[in-house]
């Protein structure tokens, strides 16, 4: 009866680590929510020269593409933008406005573990976050097991504040 | 409760028993040790073995190849969830290719639900979703000239400027790009991104001499070989005082 019960609570917990993997909403289905259901012909923006330096300094390697892609309407910008947590990467999506964060969520998750970063919760501690000196203007409480995944959507969300300042400048 | 007694048939089999093991075990320890003192004259440290018995003890699992495409004379494979151009992991992605061309100097390739650009060199320029407005469910993948076309849901859309914008094309468009063998050298290269070279013979002689080859289990035999060395040595002891006395 005990190795039953072991037995049942393995598979749960397998059973739990797997079903976080897989996509949590597709990049369509983000900017319709974004943009109630009729999202903006999207933009793009291509990494190169001091843009691609600057870019390289945030994230500590270059990104993985050499442009970038973002939807710009009613004064919001949202970006889909991809950073590896531990070997696979993590589809972010994130909305900014007035130069703050609006809203920031996982789309993808592909990792086995650090998957928690998807909870609201978490991702609440980033809303209204500006960039100070390309940094976030706040400390974002890490979460245990899940140190990778945090600091790639921390990187994520320094990446967007600075893009979304870089098409103001421009 | 049952007494336990000592008796010399019961010592003489347990010298019997644990001598067999440890002479199996210092054979294999001789064999090993002995191979392992002229690593340097036999080369051992130079020498690689790929077997997949080996690599698997190692946990150096070896993908196989799903599709591949030959576009300008170079590869475009998918082995596991990798990409590979030519020898090169460039991307991961565990949709299947579904076409790969070359266009204005940019090579295309297309999965199941997204298209990706690249440049000569092999770098990403951009993976282009149904969020920019490229079609799903994309079964086929060609150029002509400087358009692209794809075939999804049974219907034929067009680009001109390079997979920014997509539109229904009525051409019976049949220059679909098809899957294409690669070069048994080739898929030799790609494997060797997984495994390397593979284990060295030195580190695998040297890892089955001290049973880390087993891992865990390997520390385990050991401590059992070393306990039979005990019984062994306190029964011959044993033995040997009893013949004395007589």
């Amino acid at each position: 009866m005990l190795s039953l019960i072991w037995m049942m609570l393995i598979t749960l917990l397998l059973a739990s680590s797997l079903h976080a993997r897989g996509v949590y909403q597709t990049d369509k289905d983000f900017l319709a929510e974004v943009y109630d259901n009729s999202p903006p012909k999207s933009k793009s923006i291509m990494l190169l020269g001091d843009l691609r330096k600057s870019v390289e300094k945030i994230l500590g390697h270059p990104y993985a593409s050499l442009r970038i892609r973002y939807w710009k309407e009613d004064g919001k910008t949202a970006w889909i933008l991809e950073e590896i947590g531990k070997t696979e990467p993590i589809t972010f999506g994130v909305v900014i406005k007035d130069s703050k964060i609006e809203d920031i969520r996982v789309l993808a998750f592909r990792e086995i573990r650090g998957w928690e970063v998807k909870y609201p919760a978490f991702t609440k501690q980033f809303i209204g976050a500006k960039l100070d000196e390309m940094k976030l203007d706040r400390n974002i409480d890490g979460i245990s097991g899940a140190t990778l995944s945090v600091w790639a959507m921390t990187s994520i969300a320094e990446l967007s504040l600075f893009l979304d300042e870089h098409l103001k400048n421009k | 409760m049952k007494k336990i007694r000592i008796t010399k048939k019961s010592i003489n089999q347990i010298h019997k028993f644990t001598g067999i093991a440890v002479c199996i075990f210092l054979i294999h320890l001789s064999i090993t040790g002995i191979f392992l003192n002229h690593t340097e004259d036999l080369g051992l440290d130079e020498k690689y073995t790929s077997s997949p018995l080996v690599l698997a003890l190692y946990n150096i699992s070896m993908p196989s190849k799903k599709e591949s495409f030959v576009v300008n004379n170079l590869a475009v494979s998918r082995f596991g969830n990798q990409i590979f151009f030519e020898d090169q992991p460039i991307l991961k992605n565990e949709n299947p290719i579904v076409g790969a061309v070359f266009i204005n100097q940019m090579y295309v390739i297309a999965f199941s639900e997204e298209i990706s650009l690249f440049t000569e060199e092999g770098e990403l320029i951009e993976s282009l979703t149904s969020a920019s407005g490229i079609p799903t469910n994309i079964e086929k993948l060609g150029n002509l000239d400087d358009s692209l076309y794809i075939k999804a849901d049974n219907q034929t859309w067009l680009s001109k400027d390079q997979g920014q914008e997509w539109i229904l094309s009525s051409r019976d468009f049949e220059a679909w790009s098809i899957e294409d063998s690669i070069s048994e050298e080739k898929i030799k290269q790609i494997k060797m991104y997984f495994s390397g070279k593979g284990v060295s013979l030195e580190q695998f002689l040297l890892d089955l001499h001290n049973g880390n080859i087993i891992k865990n289990a390997g520390k385990w035999l050991l401590d059992l070989i070393a306990i039979f060395l005990l019984l062994l040595s306190i029964s011959g002891i044993w033995i040997w005082l009893r013949r004395r006395r007589y």
